[in-house]
């Protein structure tokens, strides 16, 4: 053979060679291969260092239950940490690189770890660290920080995309084995919607990886019959590349899919994952078995192999993992390896058994290699790769000469995925095995995954279990004809590490990944922690990348001998989702980037666009804070301009963000008196009033002015923030608590371009914008008028004259689909008259500068006393929160009430969040007596100004008080002054 | 009703401009606006028992389609979301008016005709493209022609209209749908999407 590679056989092609760098290293595989298998053809021994100890380690597995081989993938944006090189399909130009050791693989300096291995057994973290407390900011945080974890993000943003789907189907197959093949056959055939899933790049499972005939055709050729029929089935999806992760309520399943280049590699364009959500009916768990290790002392060489993956590298990748091997099972698959590998020119120095006696069948096998029965291993040599076994049978020590020790202690279903529901699986004896009991929420396991090792069992399995559930479904599927197979050898025993095993505990390892080893088991039995879930937890067995696929179940059996129990008794912890690794960019899929949330733009965004609006995130909405215009560089001098020119001419804003919701009926009238704390039933035709909205507990729910278009139409306005959950209140009323009123709700926010022209100027400009010319004055479209009209030449238009600046103002409303050309108009006609664009800020401003509550003071948390808006509580008919807004906690004048603030020092700048402390105390919480809700630089007054809740506020004007803020530092003295600090008397409205 | 600019229908700068996105020389989805239809929102106002199922749908003057499914007949489709709720479309606004008289005892009817910008794919590809914008059974058994469902896209609400086997339309909140057509152009452009005027 050259190198490890032998000269024939396997699923390689030698015919198109692959290069690839390994730890800078240049190497060369063949198309085919995994990484692991091209590291092990190139005679790599050592793979990466592990988690705690940094001891050498080497490939023990060839799937996801490899707990060693972690390594970084690619280079740059793309390098992703914690890959197991046996999942990685092998392409040409792939970087990869060991982890957790430095400087070199070779040479790790943190192997120091090992030598403090008393200090850091089992829980030692929750016994160390402690004194003196001083150290552990300083000393013992950023130590551990930089010991810990494994691998290094890029740090660098993500340049691939993922995409989410949705796939649904009658019958979900999770594996494409034996069993699954035959599954997906059984229900394919019988017309059934099936999804085939299978995490490696081809199907077969154990049938690429075995020497197996049925009928006269080896596994891969079989394997490949079966894919083509499923491929050529229309109701069929076969999912390569797709690992499925986890399963949840009502059949709703996660798989993910890796898509891959034209030379196999991730791809480039296009999705690099598909996060697949499958909505199975039913669902038939055919993910197989698991070989489980031997634990005995020196068990973490490089060159300790599990008997399995040395046959999947052996027939898959014709890659010898040894030169010179020794067999070591309890099982008869170890003999079958032995067989096979004699058969492929591997020399034999020895098959050691557990159990007694040879089993039949292999009597070529024994003449042909040296067999040692009722062994135990004592330990291993070489440094660091393996050299050599240590057996001890019949109290002598055997020491025999080997680069590869392939390891069978048995083999545990892979029912992972059955337990995500919350069903622990069950200790089988005749098994010797956990496995689950019986279908789980319409999932059934089957062949290896339900215990049915032998082939033939396999097949069979996998058949039964879909024609099973798809009579759940009333359907009917026909039993396949199965081929014929040889018979399994199946043979095994019970092998588990006991504290009577030769060599030291603290060298057993359990879990290579975590680096538990027996005597950590023992530790947490000594300090009580006996329990599955405990023994987990507390020594972290289990808990890693592989979840303990090889680690768990012979951890259990060390607790179970140590309290005398059966490993029935014991129990077995619950695997969580997910089975397979999800990059944090799958699950995020195409919400990233501009993406990442809905964006909703007004009708007049456009406009504003081309304006160079500096926008706000306003929840999900894009709105315009202010429009700089050249030159303009200070935000301040943008906003302070806009204000000017609306207070003294007239200027437009795009308030269409506004919530706008039809009430319609004969009742429409009693439900808003209901539904308001005032009474909207009394707003005559073609008028609007303010409006105010209590939650059912007294509190505060949103203000907005409500208008009247006829005697059974209404149009309520509700705040920007509050607008989705006033129409989810709106509906509840409607069709929970008064469902016999006559009434229809409709939100129509979105149908709707809405303008507010405010300003002195502003009468003239929305007289030129009508198309019935009607004047409009004080006296003929007073505040608070309202009417249905039609603007640029015929379109329907909804007119108010409402005002949240204090200035005489309107808001004009058109169909969305011509708020672009409305906007125009207004500019063009407003022109004459300096009319000025204006954004947010400016609007909350003049908001303030009038003392309007809005979202700051309307939190949720302020009631109508609060605010001074109690007098709009109708004391004369029933509305949502009239009974509780009347407790006296809600109406104790000791509550903070709204009031303004000015500050004493013109110049000084106040800031919202501050709080109120009177002169002269400290600020403490004791005297804390309120906060400010909302504070801005006014333009119109000079000065800073703020709208704040003081306790007894109204009762203390002309106080001076201090505005305290301790994240700023900042104390300000200021002056209590009622809210309204321009035009208090409401003059500029009526002009 | 008829107060609208034609020239403005509904869909004016939520779509991109007309162009190809994704592998050269594949079309798997078109994408273009749907047909601009003036459109009606009629709500029942009252919970409608047996019989005012009955006087409901005797007040269009013709069957209604199941909820769930839409139907067209002389120049009025009818697109039924719940018991109780009927979108009607109409190219001509004055078949829509003419709904008023016998409905208007019953039920509201709220123009939401500039509410929502919908567009219309077609293609060979659609359904799988289709599976990665929501999570409902597209399967012809499932989500025949005909069908309709208030949908969620991604975290946005969405109406989907199958029309045939591979015709699909879909309407977005005016509001959102600039953003969320981009987002559906990026999720489409694998299967090689054109977007037409």
């Amino acid at each position: 053979m050259t190198g490890h590679r032998l000269p024939a056989g396997g699923l390689v092609d030698r015919a198109r060679p692959i290069p690839f760098r390994f730890d800078g290293r240049p190497l060369t595989g063949l198309a085919g291969d995994t990484l692991a298998s091209a590291l092990l053809a190139n005679g790599v021994s050592v793979v990466g260092r592990s988690f705690k100890y940094h001891r050498p380690r080497g490939l023990l597995g060839a799937g996801q239950e490899e707990p060693n081989a972690l390594m970084e993938i690619g280079t740059g944006a793309r390098r992703e940490p914690n890959v197991k090189a046996t999942t990685v399909e092998l392409h040409a130009g792939l970087e990869a690189a060991s982890q957790n050791r430095w400087p070199s693989l070779r040479f790790d300096l943190m192997a120091v770890n090992g030598l403090m291995k008393p200090v850091f057994a089992a829980g030692f973290y929750y016994k160390t660290f402690m004194w003196p407390a001083r150290f552990w900011e300083t000393v013992y945080e950023p130590l551990i920080r930089r010991a810990a974890g494994l691998g290094r993000a890029s740090g660098l943003p993500d340049p691939d995309r993922d995409a989410h789907a949705t796939l649904h189907c009658d019958l979900l197959v999770v594996g494409a084995g034996p069993a699954g093949l035959m599954a997906a056959l059984a229900a394919g055939r019988a017309g059934a919607r099936v999804v085939l899933a299978e995490e490696d790049v081809r199907l077969g499972g154990r049938l690429l990886a075995e020497k197996v005939s049925l009928d006269d055709a080896d596994g891969p050729a079989f394997a490949a019959t079966v894919a083509a029929e499923l491929a050529a089935l229309p109701t069929v999806t076969v999912l390569t590349r797709t690992g499925v992760s986890s399963v949840h309520d009502g059949g709703l399943w996660l798989a993910l899919e890796r898509h891959a280049g034209p030379d196999g590699g991730p791809a480039t364009a296009g999705p690099r994952h598909t996060l697949w959500t499958i909505v199975a009916r039913r669902a038939v768990a055919a993910a197989g078995a698991v070989e489980r290790p031997l634990v005995f002392a020196g068990n973490d060489r490089p060159g300790v192999m599990l008997a399995g993956a040395v046959s999947t590298y052996l027939h898959r990748h014709a890659v010898a993992a040894g030169r010179r091997a020794v067999v070591a099972t309890a099982t008869d698959a170890g003999w079958v390896l032995a067989r096979d590998l004699l058969a492929a020119g591997v020399s034999v120095a020895a098959v050691v058994d557990t159990r007694q006696a040879a089993p039949t069948g292999f009597e070529a096998v024994a003449a042909a290699t040296r067999v040692v029965t009722g062994a135990a291993l004592a330990g291993t040599r070489g440094r660091p790769a393996l050299t050599g076994v240590d057996v001890v049978a019949d109290s002598r020590t055997i020491r025999l000469d080997a680069d590869l020790l392939a390891v069978s202690g048995g083999f545990n279903p892979s029912i992972q995925l059955m337990s995500h529901l919350g069903d622990r699986p069950a200790y089988d004896p005749a098994l010797g095995a956990y496995r689950m009991a019986g279908p789980v929420a319409g999932i059934r396991a089957a062949g290896a995954a339900n215990g049915a090792y032998d082939l033939a069992a396999c097949l069979r399995d996998g058949a039964a279990a879909a024609q099973a559930a798809l009579a759940d479904l009333g359907l009917t599927a026909a039993l396949p004809d199965l081929p014929a197979t040889d018979p399994t050898p199946v043979g095994a025993a019970a092998a588990y590490w006991t504290p009577k095993a030769p060599g030291k505990a603290s060298a057993a390892f359990v879990d290579l990944q975590h680096d538990v080893t027996a005597a950590d088991v023992t530790l947490a039995h000594q300090e009580g922690y006996r329990s599955a879930e405990h023994l987990k937890r507390y020594t972290t067995l289990g808990m890693a990348t592989d979840q303990g696929r090889t680690a768990t179940v012979d951890g259990l059996a060390i607790m179970a001998a140590l309290t005398g129990r059966s490993l029935a008794e014991t129990g077995a912890p619950i695997a969580r989702p997910p089975v397979v690794p999800l990059p944090i960019g799958a699950l995020a899929g195409p919400r990233r980037g501009a993406a990442f949330r809905p964006v909703r733009l007004t009708p007049v965004h456009g406009f504003a666009e081309e304006r160079k609006a500096v926008f706000l995130d306003s929840g999900a909405w894009k709105r315009p804070q202010w429009y700089p215009l050249p030159g303009e560089t200070d935000w301040l001098t943008t906003v302070n301009r806009e204000v000017a020119a609306v207070r003294a001419g007239v200027g437009v804003t795009d308030v269409s963000t506004l919530g706008k919701i039809e009430i319609e009926g004969p009742d429409a009238g009693a439900f808003l008196d209901k539904v308001y704390a005032n009474r909207p039933s009394r707003i005559p035709v073609g008028r609007s009033r303010y409006g105010l909205m209590l939650r059912e507990d007294g509190f505060v729910l949103d203000d907005g002015t409500v208008t009247r278009f006829s005697e059974t139409r209404f149009l309520a306005s509700v705040s920007t923030a509050h607008a989705a959950a006033v129409y989810r209140h709106m509906l509840f009323c409607r069709q929970v608590l008064w469902p016999s009123l006559d009434v229809s709700v409709v939100a129509v926010s979105d149908a709707w371009a809405q303008l507010a022209i405010a300003g002195p100027l502003s009468p003239a400009v929305v007289a030129a914008l009508l198309d019935d010319g009607r004047p409009i004055t004080a006296e003929t479209f007073p505040p608070m008028a309202a009417a249905e009209l039609t603007v640029l030449g015929g379109v329907k238009a909804r007119l108010a004259a409402v005002s949240f600046s204090g200035e005489r103002a309107f808001e004009l409303a058109v169909p969305a689909s011509v708020g672009d050309r409305l906007i125009r108009q207004v500019m063009a006609v407003g022109a004459p008259h300096g009319i000025v664009a204006y954004g947010t800020e400016a609007m909350g401003v003049m908001r303030v500068e009038k003392g309007h509550p809005a979202a700051a003071e309307l939190n949720g948390q302020t009631t109508a006393h609060d605010l001074g808006l109690h007098r709009l509580l109708a004391r004369d008919k029933d509305h949502v929160g009239r009974v509780l807004s009347a407790r006296p906690g809600l109406t104790d004048p000791g509550r903070p009430r709204l009031v303004g603030l000015k500050p004493v020092d013109p110049a000084a700048r106040l800031r919202a969040g501050a709080h109120v402390i009177p002169a002269g105390a400290s600020a403490t919480a004791a005297n804390d007596q309120g906060w400010i809700s909302s504070a801005v630089w006014s333009p119109t007054l000079g000065h800073a100004i703020a709208l704040a809740f003081v306790t007894h506020g109204p009762d203390r004007m002309g106080e001076t008080v201090r505005a305290w803020d301790g994240i700023r530092g900042t104390d300000i003295p200021v002056v209590i002054v009622p809210p309204a600090f321009v035009d208090p008397e409401g003059a500029r409205v009526r002009v | 009703m008829s107060d609208r600019d034609p020239a403005l229908s509904p869909r004016a700068d939520a779509l991109p401009p007309p162009g190809h996105h994704g592998p050269a020389g594949r079309t798997g989805i078109i994408l273009a606006p749907a047909p601009a239809l003036a459109r009606l929102q009629i709500e029942a106002r009252r919970p409608l028992g047996p019989d005012g199922e009955d006087n409901f749908a005797a007040a269009f003057g013709r069957p209604l389609p199941p909820v769930g499914r839409c139907a067209d007949a002389d120049g009025l489709t009818l697109v039924r979301l719940a018991p109780g709720r009927v979108i009607a479309e109409a190219s001509d606004p004055d078949r829509l008016a003419a709904l008023h008289p016998a409905l208007a005892p019953l039920a509201s009817l709220i123009d939401i005709t500039d509410a929502h910008i919908r567009i219309r794919l077609d293609g060979p590809d659609v359904v799988d493209g289709l599976r990665r914008l929501v999570r409902l059974d597209l399967d012809l058994g499932a989500f025949p022609i005909g069908a309709v469902a208030m949908t969620g896209a991604h975290g946005v609400t969405v109406e989907l209209r199958r029309l045939q086997a591979t015709t699909f339309d879909i309407g977005y909140s005016r509001s959102m749908a600039a953003g969320e057509i981009a987002l559906l152009v990026t999720l489409l452009a694998p299967f090689g999407l054109a977007v037409t005027a």
